[in-house]
């Protein structure tokens, strides 16, 4: 999993529960990186995992929401460090769209060991699209949040359902109606 | 305090180790670059020498092709879709005379000529809106020296994205074009219209010559049936069966059906063509014929009216030659009966001028009617047996008695080894020998004049003898003797000679040797004489001499007839005359007055042969033929012999036509009759004669001299004329109005009671007749008269009225009114004298 996930979720703990939070939380869990992560490295999924675990653990907040905030929080960094993606579209679903055929492609070109979920899309109508999400990491809630951020983007509104197609959230499909 | 220090120094110590981890990461990264970079580098150099390699080969490889465009042999060249050219390679710019730059950029029409540009153009447009990727054109092109030459271009039309252009390559073809172009005119010129026939008959190619003769265009001609179509001659077996495919060429001369419906005349050609050895068609070659016909016409016409004149003329020339000759006898005649009357010294010197000068041009007349003859072809030679030693002798009988008064004696030499019968026209070699004696005469004051005979080659039947005339006369120079078988050509210096000829003896002479494929030979000294030497061949009979009379004369008791004769003849004369001589013979016979009666004979009894007159009452000669060669009995093929006086030979055609076998002219004699049962009987009597309608050519000479000598003369006259009109009428045996006692002692020999029947019938008939003859109003009364009494004339002996007769018929038929007056007025007078004649001979028999 890139570093700039780990740095990023780092930065929004100590942001929401102070460096000791983050500390305790480095010391407690059992890293084979000590905690030490860089934007540009790649670390395993499983430190991601038990860093969220500790969370859950130590502020009783639900998984889901933990990682559909953090979705939302990295979306920030997104826009923020590349937000030339957004500009080139002009509306939510072009862009939802342009993920899986240009950005994860632009994405492999830097970093040809990343491990990227698919987003399969499909325009039902003009005011409704469905997103299929595809990953090992089972991380639709964080792809939750960055939909519903990337809304707010293009300053849109919409009704997001989600549905697990396969049980154990590896497929999830999402349907974005527009209103 | 201590927390806070020891969270701050984790905090620290793991902001290094993320610094240093991402140094590392990123200086791996960079080292990553660096190599990635290098390589890139090593495979740009790569890639440059590839480059550098690949592109040499192309330039290698393009210079090659180049070399190869550039020296082609061939022209090549490429324009752009517009047809401007955008390459000319080397030998074109050579051939054409241009320089580059000026051709490049030019429009390719620029160089075909100008009568061709429009068609050129017109195919390469036709070429390119079409996309045809292939084209061959063959077309004139203009150099810049002015030369026209012939290429035969293959062009190549490239589509590349989008951008069209041609390719082509041309060859020089000027040579073999040229070739072409001269056959091609060659043909042209020979106005042959020709057309291409396929397997099955139909027209697969028409050329424009032909569709021009026959009116069609060539649209309408293809894919038809070609006989069908244009032939008109259903028999024709051009284009037809198993002959088509044979390699020779067959020719006919055909009419062939033009679009209009009319139809041409056409020399059609057929010849077959080949691809590889398999027949695909026939080539019909057409000569229009029309023109030739035309000219075949005109000429046919041309030549009947030719004949015609031809005809004319001869008739004008015989008709001459009677006009003169009757006065001329006249004169002749008159004179000799002024000789026995008393005439004082001066008289009688008047009458010898008046005598010779009757004689000389007599001569004169007989002699340019031979020469005519002679040059017109038509002296025919008349082989028969006759007996030279007899001919030989009278020659010398003649001029013996001719000089008897004169110093200059006649010699006659005979080779002993002459014991036979010889086979050869005895009237011309009289005619030759005397001629030559005759001339030895003139020049001979005295001395000799020698006729010799040697035989100089005998082989088998065939005999060659020299007859020789020399005389001891004046003779002439050596460099004269060149001329004197010239025409009207006498030599100087003979002045002298008292009796002069026409010029024309020698000339005849010689003219009739050449005819008769023999030699002459001429040798003289001037004071000492000459010689005639000629050489003439003759078939050898084995008939020995003294048996010749009866030979020649022909035994008539060797000839057998199984059954009786049939004669059919409504003059009572000619009945008598006939009836007698079988008699004669003792051969049975049966009369019958016309055709009618003849064919009721001949439908109940069988004959042996039957004698026809062709105009009879009731049915005549012609019918009576027909109609018992239809019977169907025994009679239907046996000869049958016209009778008649008419002296055409389109009746002896028409005889012929008829189905008659033979033809024997009126009057005749009796060996004609004997000669034609020889022929038509009896076929054990062995048979050499060629001629089978032979008059009497024996030469009887008598002793009553030089008035004889004139009768030989009027007798080849007669022969030669008869001859050439296939007429057996004599000519008058004299100038005198006198009986031919010769006549009568050949027909009718010793049989006086015979002879004076036949004068009787005559004096009983003949006052009738001539009565009718001068008081005939119509033409054909006149015809009619003067062919009956024709012959009756000959059997009193007395030729030259029958020809008279013969010339009146024929002046008749001919309306000839004015000529045919006077000659009837003359014939009357003359008929006149004569009837006294016959009657003063007559009384004669009784005695």
């Amino acid at each position: 999993m890139k570093g700039i996930v780990f740095t990023e979720f780092i930065e929004m703990v100590e942001k929401s529960f102070g460096y000791e939070t983050v500390d305790e939380m480095l010391v407690s869990c059992d890293l084979p990186s000590k905690g030490v992560y860089t934007a540009v490295g790649t670390y395993e999924y499983d430190e991601m995992l038990q860093l969220v675990g500790f969370l859950h653990k130590k502020t009783k907040l639900p998984v889901p929401d933990l990682l559909k905030t953090f979705g939302q929080y990295l979306f920030g960094t997104f826009e923020k460090n590349y937000g030339v993606f957004f500009d080139k579209e002009d509306n939510a679903f072009d862009f939802f769209e342009s993920i899986e055929n240009h950005i994860h492609v632009e994405v492999k070109k830097l970093y040809p060991d990343a491990q990227l979920p698919t987003f399969d899309t499909t325009r039902i109508s003009d005011n409704i699209l469905e997103m299929v999400y595809k990953s090992e990491r089972k991380m639709a809630d964080f792809a939750m949040g960055l939909i519903e951020k990337t809304l707010i983007r293009y300053n849109e509104r919409a009704r997001i359902s989600r549905e697990n197609i396969e049980e154990d959230g590896s497929i999830v499909r999402f349907l974005i109606e527009k209103y | 305090m201590n927390n806070d220090f020891e969270l701050l120094r984790r905090q620290l110590e793991r902001e290094i180790l993320a610094r240093k981890q991402a140094e590392s990461i990123l200086e791996k990264k960079a080292l990553e670059l660096f190599e990635a970079n290098r390589d890139l580098k090593a495979l740009n150099t790569g890639l440059e020498n590839e480059v550098k390699i690949r592109t040499f080969k192309l330039e290698e490889s393009e210079k090659q092709y180049r070399e190869i465009v550039e020296n082609s042999s061939d022209f090549i060249y490429s324009a752009d879709a517009q047809g401007i050219f955008t390459y000319v390679n080397e030998p074109a710019l050579n051939r054409f005379g241009y320089q580059k730059d000026y051709i490049l950029g030019m429009h390719f029409t620029n160089l075909v000529k100008e009568d061709y540009k429009k068609r050129a153009l017109d195919f390469y447009l036709a070429m390119r809106e079409e996309g045809a990727s292939q084209s061959y054109i063959e077309l004139p092109v203009k150099t810049a020296k002015g030369e026209t030459i012939w290429l035969g271009q293959s062009a190549k039309l490239n589509i590349n994205n989008g951008i069209k252009s041609y390719s082509m390559i041309a060859k020089d073809i000027t040579e073999r074009k040229n070739s072409e172009e001269k056959y091609k005119s060659i043909f042209e010129n020979m106005n042959l219209g020709i057309v291409e026939i396929d397997t099955e008959g139909k027209v697969v190619k028409a050329y424009p010559l032909f569709c021009e003769q026959l009116g069609y265009k060539e649209e309408e001609l293809l894919g038809q049936d070609f006989i069908s179509k244009l032939i008109n001659d259903p028999d024709s077996k051009l284009f037809k069966g198993e002959n088509r495919s044979k390699s020779l060429v067959k020719t006919q001369e055909l009419q062939l059906k033009k679009k209009d419906d009319s139809l041409i005349w056409m020399l059609v050609s057929e010849a077959p063509f080949f691809d590889r050895d398999q027949f695909m068609g026939s080539l019909a070659i057409h000569f229009d014929l029309t023109s030739q016909k035309t000219l075949q016409h005109e000429l046919e016409k041309a030549k009947i009216k030719a004949e015609s004149a031809e005809k004319a003329e001869r008739i004008f020339l015989a008709n001459m030659s009677h006009e003169i000759r009757t006065p001329l006898n006249a004169i002749v005649g008159m004179s000799h009966l002024l000789e026995s009357s008393s005439l004082n010294a001066e008289q009688a010197d008047h009458l010898d001028v008046l005598q010779s000068s009757a004689d000389i041009l007599l001569n004169l007349i007989s002699d340019i009617l031979d020469i005519a003859k002679i040059d017109a072809g038509s002296m025919e030679i008349r082989n028969k047996k006759f007996d030279l030693v007899k001919l030989m002798n009278s020659i010398e009988k003649t001029f013996t008695v001719k000089l008897d008064s004169s110093p200059v004696s006649v010699q006659l030499e005979l080779d002993t080894g002459l014991d036979r019968l010889l086979v050869g026209d005895p009237v011309l070699l009289n005619q030759i020998l005397y001629n030559l004696v005759g001339n030895a005469e003139k020049f001979t004051n005295e001395g000799y004049i020698y006729i010799r005979a040697r035989i100089i080659d005998r082989d088998n039947d065939r005999i060659s003898i020299r007859f020789e005339v020399e005389d001891t006369g004046i003779g002439m120079e050596e460099d004269k003797l060149k001329f004197i078988f010239d025409q009207f050509r006498q030599i100087d210096g003979r002045e002298e000679v008292s009796q002069k000829g026409t010029g024309l003896g020698l000339a005849i002479t010689k003219k009739i040797i050449d005819l008769l494929d023999g030699d002459i030979h001429v040798s003289s000294r001037l004071g000492t004489g000459s010689k005639f030497s000629i050489v003439l061949h003759f078939e050898e009979t084995n008939i020995a001499l003294r048996d010749a009379k009866q030979e020649i004369k022909k035994d008539y008791e060797s000839i057998v007839l199984k059954n009786p004769i049939l004669i059919v003849e409504d003059n009572k004369m000619n009945q008598k005359y006939i009836s007698k001589l079988f008699e004669k013979w003792n051969y049975d016979y049966r009369m019958a007055e016309n055709g009618l009666e003849a064919v009721e004979l001949a439908r109940r009894y069988p004959f042996s042969i039957i004698f026809m007159d062709l105009q009879m009452p009731k049915m005549n000669g012609y019918e009576a033929t027909k109609a018992i060669r239809q019977l169907g009995n025994a009679n239907s093929d046996i000869p049958i012999v016209a009778l008649t006086a008419s002296t055409l030979s389109s009746k002896r055609n028409e005889a012929l036509d008829a189905g008659m076998s033979d033809f024997l002219a009126k009057p005749f004699n009796p060996d004609q009759i004997l000669d034609v049962l020889d022929k038509y009987v009896n076929e054990l009597v062995e048979n050499t004669e060629q001629s089978e309608e032979s008059a009497t050519s024996d030469i009887h000479i008598n002793e009553t001299g030089f008035v004889e000598e004139k009768m030989i003369k009027q007798d080849l006259f007669m022969t030669l004329e008869k001859d050439q009109e296939k007429e057996v009428v004599p000519e008058p045996t004299s100038g005198k109005i006198e009986i031919d006692e010769k006549y009568l002692e050949a027909t009718y020999g010793n049989d006086k009671v015979y002879a004076s029947e036949i004068f009787s019938i005559f004096l009983e008939k003949t006052p009738e007749e001539l009565n009718n003859l001068k008081n005939s109003e119509r033409l054909s009364q006149v015809v009619s008269i003067a062919h009956k009494i024709k012959p009756t004339f000959q059997m009193v002996g007395l030729a030259k009225f029958t020809n008279d007769l013969g010339m009146i018929e024929e002046l008749a038929s001919n309306s000839q009114h004015e000529e045919l007056n006077q000659k009837i007025d003359i014939f009357l007078n003359e008929a006149q004298i004569a009837l006294s004649l016959v009657e003063e001979r007559f009384a004669k028999m009784q005695t």
